[in-house]
């Protein structure tokens, strides 16, 4: 195994702090490098810390989580904590930069598979509930940053990127459009360097909010 | 549906077109007798006229039914003229000018209404008119000003309605606005307060369960049950909020998105059982008969709550004890019946209801169904609920 993932756990109350750093503590492969009380602190102990990937409260004293999201977005990857998925709250989370969110009564076991998954940044984290989320919330209000420039894509790079809006995995989409795993795979890092994106997530909110997917246009549930 | 409506608004239109052409055939044919009656020569063509202006005291009131502002004034000058003029006038004219006031009077200016009567009393008492006339101008004299009385009358009273009605749909309005900022309140409370609690709960059931040293089996099992417990509590607290937030949402869509779907599943119902295994250790036995069918949505919900609440005071008051939960679909009607066999009702508990019993009651009756609780034939407790089958 590699060198442990690096994690740190923002949250203003104690029982979740301490609660989620014990479990990952579990884990041989995860590191709990430090826990923060509000997202100010959160963004103070990440650039101090370089934690790989971050859990993070959304409502915080002092600064809430979702602005702390959008400072560190650059340097770690968000999970966001949520009492309810299917938020607004969330939604904005996502649109500031987290590359996923998990319901605070997670089970131990699905908690783990999260952090791990968001730390390879390979696939979307629970595709179906992401994707509903982002349709739902995508559609309702104007962008306030600008679509990125899907024009930089070619043909098939926007194919790749619809799928992956869709929800789908490298091996789905090789499946989809008849090609190896490699060549998606070369696909998805393209789309992705080409519009500035950290991850999977980040490219279903720009694939929705450039409206090159229109909310409930394909819905599979 | 609106068929036999648009029929009876078509009638409605056309009944004053009918009126006044019967009024006008009236007062031609009255006309026609009158120049029987005198045939003096030469008179010949003031017959004929008074015909005519039988006819136009009589007709707009087919003709101009819709404009009051105009059928008045032409009403009233053509029987004022036939008055004066010819000193007669005919049945159906003093029948067309009361309509004519009264119309005016209930949809047209009031000033305008009394106006156009006032030439009768002055034309009876002046005494200008002779004979057959003087008749006529006392009749109209006493009954026009009626007519358009009656007329502003019954306009007042419509607009007194329609203002109480207006203020109604206000009530009603605030009411319901009320209702709902109480409604977005709760589920804001159940949100940020309840929700986060048992969050609270089921993250350390986790954490004690993974990282006390030395747990044992048997108790990182029942940290697992609490967790799984809390997780439920959440699951439904988000179907909860789906329900409260439905109203409280302008955007429809949204709202139809988040609606729960409520539902008997026997899935579901299943799941119930299990759980009440899992937690009292005690036998429960579902028992199905007669043809399932899908139910009313709201007949289903309160089934299941029923059962829910059912198994959850069982466990409560006869812990240990074996439940068998039965469903017996009939066709008419949903038998659903949740049996333990415990020690049955206290003694002392006879004549009071608790909680959970008032609210299956009230579930029951929600959706036009019975409850009956009690001690169960050959001891335990029984409810028993029988709700309406598929929709008459």
């Amino acid at each position: 195994m590699s060198t442990p993932v690096r994690i740190l756990v923002a949250d203003d109350h104690a029982v979740v702090r301490a609660g989620f750093a014990e479990l990952l503590a579990t884990q041989p492969d995860f590191a709990v490098v430090g826990t923060a009380r509000d997202g100010a602190e959160a963004v103070r102990l990440s650039r101090e810390l370089a934690p790989d990937v971050v859990l993070m409260d959304v409502r915080m004293p002092v600064m809430d989580g979702i602005e702390a999201t959008r400072r560190l977005a650059d340097s770690a990857r968000v999970l966001i904590l949520t009492t309810f998925d299917l938020d607004e709250y969330v939604f904005d989370a996502l649109r500031a930069g987290a590359s996923g969110f998990l319901l605070k009564d997670v089970t131990a076991e699905r908690l783990f598979d999260a952090v791990r998954v968001v730390a390879e940044g390979e696939a979307l984290l629970a595709p179906a509930i992401t994707r509903r989320l982002i349709s739902r919330f995508a559609g309702l209000r104007p962008a306030t940053q600008a679509a990125p420039a899907l024009a930089a894509l070619t043909p098939r790079e926007t194919q790749v990127l619809r799928l992956i809006a869709e929800g789908l995995s490298n091996p789905e989409i090789a499946a989809r459009l008849t090609v190896t795993e490699e060549t998606v795979k070369t696909h998805v890092s393209r789309v992705l360097g080409k519009l500035g994106l950290r991850d999977r997530t980040q490219a279903v909110v720009a694939a929705y909010e450039s409206g090159l997917v229109v909310p409930g246009s394909r819905d599979l549930w | 549906m609106m068929g036999p409506d648009r029929h009876a608004r078509q009638r409605g239109r056309r009944l004053p077109v009918v009126a006044g052409v019967v009024l006008a055939l009236g007062a031609a044919i009255e006309a026609q007798l009158k120049l029987a009656a005198a045939v003096s020569p030469g008179a010949q063509p003031a017959v004929m006229a008074l015909a005519l202006l039988g006819v136009a005291t009589t007709l707009p009131v087919g003709l101009l039914w819709r404009q009051p502002a105009a059928l008045g004034p032409v009403v009233s000058v053509a029987c004022v003229l036939s008055l004066v003029a010819f000193q007669t006038l005919t049945a159906a004219g003093v029948a067309a000018q009361l309509v004519a006031g009264w119309r005016l009077g209930r949809h047209g200016p009031a000033p305008a209404a009394v106006a156009l009567a006032v030439p009768y009393p002055v034309l009876a008492l002046a005494g200008t008119a002779g004979g057959r006339a003087a008749v006529y101008a006392l009749l109209l004299g006493c009954l026009a000003p009626a007519a358009a009385l009656a007329g502003i009358a019954a306009r007042a009273r419509a607009e007194a309605a329609a203002v109480t009605a207006a203020r109604q749909v206000d009530a009603d309005t605030l009411l319901e606005h009320t209702a709902r900022g109480e409604r977005a309140r709760i589920a804001r409370e159940l949100h940020d307060v309840v929700a986060h609690h048992i969050s609270m709960v089921a993250v350390q059931a986790e954490t004690a369960r993974l990282t006390t040293p030395g747990m044992p089996a048997a108790g990182a099992e029942r940290l697992a049950a609490i967790g799984d417990t809390a997780r439920a509590a959440l699951t439904e607290m988000r179907r909860l909020l789906g329900v409260l937030r439905e109203d409280t949402k302008q955007d429809t869509e949204r709202g139809a998105e988040l609606r729960p779907q409520p539902g008997l599943g026997l899935g579901e119902l299943n799941g119930l059982a299990d759980e009440a295994r899992a937690a009292s250790g005690a036998g429960v036995r579902l028992i199905l008969s007669g043809s399932p069918v899908a139910l009313d949505p709201g007949v289903e919900l309160a089934a299941f709550r029923i059962v829910q609440e059912a198994l959850t005071n069982a466990r409560r008051h006869a812990p240990g004890a074996a439940v068998d939960v039965e469903l017996r679909y009939t066709g008419r009607e949903l038998l659903v019946a949740v049996r333990d066999n415990g020690p049955g009702p206290a003694p002392e508990s006879r004549g009071r209801e608790g909680h959970g019993l008032a609210g299956m009651r009230e579930r029951a009756a929600a959706v036009g169904g019975r409850l009956r609780t009690g001690p169960a034939a050959g001891g335990g407790f029984l409810v028993e609920a029988r709700l309406p089958g598929a929709a008459a």
